[in-house]
């Protein structure tokens, strides 16, 4: 099974959507909108000041981008609440190409850094340096980070981790670290509710929506079980954070 | 067929390992199985409460407050932190009515050396701020405190181990082995191991076990099911129950069955976790052993949650779950040796007191072993 509904990551139908001809990253810099999946969301609409991304009236539609009106400024990577939406450039050098990318974790690089340049599923892809931070105003809280990496790979690096740091969370919520859940399935844990229950992972405010397929590959890696036979936590109401009051309803008792 | 040991304890939840650390603790050798995995079933699905005031006088009271003694120093013991906070309970009481309930039980439990006082709303609301004011009031207790349940399984399963304990996850009990009429030893799905004795800590499931003797243990799942909210800052300064939960659990003849919050079982019990989420419970319902939660019943819970703390109106519910509690006819859980069946020792039937009485609990059974 491939791709975002599956695995959280583009599969090859879904790059072969959104990703640019070479002939246009040779040309210049150029947005690449990694949205495939038709959610309620519009804000790189207005975010592009040239009117080069259109969704119009149906909010559940794709994005739609201009490669001819793009002229690459990048305003419209950090406004991507999915952090869906990239930056490449190939005209640059020949053999480099340069890669730009919401980043959301702390702490940030430096400039310069060698880093490790992952791909849409967090795998280690190829080293990268740090070219760029952008932490502006106009950014609201949301760094962008450009990345130079060999031209074979601008369509596969779309996050690094920064060595040097080494401690990974897999599940941002609770700040369960990558080594603990490694520690939980050494201890014998083989599903990710055996993980939860040992570590929290999972028991915070999104509920283990980001971090389930992430403690299922360290269960995969560890004990080489294929990640279709490792048991998903219990999904359980509400899809989403509702307000008691909410949930109570109007009237007391029916 | 593998080599002796001298206890098999059969489930992994709070009251199966804490026999499995109390006995290897005694000295034995102990191994614990669960088809699933450490505080995966009732243990891992329920409220943290140790609750003094919500137990009848006599020996139900006495255990908990054994119980409650050790858990004061127990993270210590076991070297693992418990999430335990001797944070006081509070029984909050919505009419006259109910205060008169609370009033009478009260009485005995001070005779029997409880302290705990009835509070009328007003100096109820100089401790809990958030009550409603148009409540009756709240019986208050001091050494009421809670705990993290799924942490007190695996502080007592990792002490356990320490110890010398074979604590086996996946691995199902699925028959005992009874040879010229006492048991000694258990089928499992990796073969057969013998034992002295067997601890039938099976919880909810403890009926299967011995069943296939004719023997009809009085236990049934009670479904509960609990809302959790986000992590908040401090909002509780104790657990809190309100006098439905009382009559739902002692008096269930005095329901309203044509009120969809009694049909339910609907008795408020709140917490707040050390992580800052709240846990808001509970329904109370005859089920069977169907795990899933429901629209009404989480209605409920919100409501009365609602009715008797308005401020959580605001506060955002991130998930639902539901646990099934091992009811026994008469509200006490059922311990010791089993008179049909020598050699089984019986730890369960807790219903919604496992974790107020899983110390004491994992020590008595201990002393019953040979």
């Amino acid at each position: 099974m491939e791709g975002v509904k599956f695995t959280g990551a583009l599969g090859a139908d879904e790059k072969k959507q959104v990703l640019p001809s070479s002939e246009r990253t040779n040309r210049g810099p150029v947005a690449v909108i990694e949205c495939v999946q038709e959610i309620p969301c519009n804000p790189c609409e207005k975010a592009c000041p040239f009117g080069a991304i259109e969704i119009g009236p149906d909010i559940t539609q794709l994005p739609r981008l201009d490669l001819d009106k793009c002229r690459g400024c990048g305003l419209c990577v950090s406004k991507c609440p999915g952090l869906a939406i990239f930056l490449v450039d190939a005209s640059k050098s020949e053999t480099e190409a340069l890669v730009m990318m919401p980043y959301e974790y702390l702490p940030l690089p430096e400039i310069e850094d060698i880093v490790d340049g992952v791909d849409r599923t967090g795998r280690f892809v190829v080293k990268a340096r740090v070219v760029k931070i952008d932490t502006g105003a106009q950014r609201q809280g949301t760094a962008v980070v450009t990345l130079a990496v060999p031209k074979a790979y601008m369509h596969e690096v779309r996050s690094f981790r920064i060595t040097a740091h080494g401690e990974v969370f897999l599940c941002r919520c609770c700040e369960v670290s990558e080594s603990e859940v490694r520690q939980a399935v050494r201890e014998g844990a083989r599903t990710v509710a055996a993980v939860k229950i040992r570590t929290r992972a999972g028991m915070g405010l999104c509920q283990g929506r980001t971090c389930r397929r992430l403690i299922g590959r360290v269960i995969s890696e560890e004990t080489g079980q294929s990640p279709a036979d490792i048991l998903p936590p219990t999904s359980r109401p509400p899809v989403r954070t509702i307000s008691l009051d909410a949930l109570a309803g109007g009237e007391d008792n029916e | 067929m593998s080599k002796g040991t001298d206890v098999i304890i059969v489930g992994g939840g709070v009251i199966g390992t804490a026999v499995a650390y109390y006995a290897a603790k005694a000295g034995k050798q102990v191994t614990l199985l669960d088809r699933g995995d450490i505080a995966a079933g009732t243990s891992g699905a329920c409220d943290g409460f140790i609750i003094l005031q919500s137990k009848n006088p006599g020996p139900h009271l006495e255990l908990a407050l054994q119980s409650a003694a050790m858990y004061r120093t127990l993270s210590a013991e076991l070297d693992y932190d418990l999430e335990y906070m001797p944070c006081g309970g509070m029984v909050v009481a919505e009419t006259d009515t109910q205060a008169e309930l609370l009033r009478t039980l009260i009485r005995k439990q001070q005779a029997a050396g409880l302290s705990v006082e009835l509070l009328p709303i007003k100096e109820a609301r100089e401790r809990e701020p958030l009550l409603a004011e148009d409540l009756w009031g709240a019986a208050y207790c001091r050494d009421d405190a809670q705990v993290n349940p799924i942490r007190v399984a695996q502080g007592f399963s990792q002490a356990a181990r320490r110890l010398g304990a074979q604590i086996r996850s996946g691995v199902e009990a699925q028959g005992l082995i009874v040879e010229n009429g006492r048991v000694c030893g258990v089928k499992t799905n990796e073969g057969e191991l013998r034992a002295d004795n067997v601890v039938n800590a099976a919880g909810v499931w403890a009926p299967e076990l011995v069943a296939p003797f004719g023997i009809d243990l009085p236990i049934k799942p009670r479904r509960g099911q609990i809302l959790v909210t986000e992590p908040l800052p401090s909002m509780l300064q104790h657990v809190l129950l309100c006098a439905c939960y009382l009559i739902a659990k002692y008096h269930p003849e005095k329901l309203d069955l044509t009120d969809r919050q009694h049909r339910l079982g609907v008795g408020l019990a709140v917490e707040q976790t050390a992580h800052g989420g709240l846990l808001i419970g509970s329904t109370r319902e005859f089920v069977g052993f169907d795990r899933r939660t429901t629209l009404a019943g989480i209605e409920a819970v919100a409501q009365h949650a609602r009715r008797i703390l308005p401020a959580l109106a605001n506060v955002n519910v991130i998930r639902t779950f539901s646990g099934l509690r091992p009811h026994t006819p008469n509200g006490l859980p059922i311990l010791g040796p089993l008179a049909e069946l020598p050699g089984l020792i019986m730890a369960a039937g807790h219903e919604g007191d496992g974790i107020a009485l899983a110390p004491i609990t994992g020590q008595k059974v201990a002393e019953y072993l040979k």
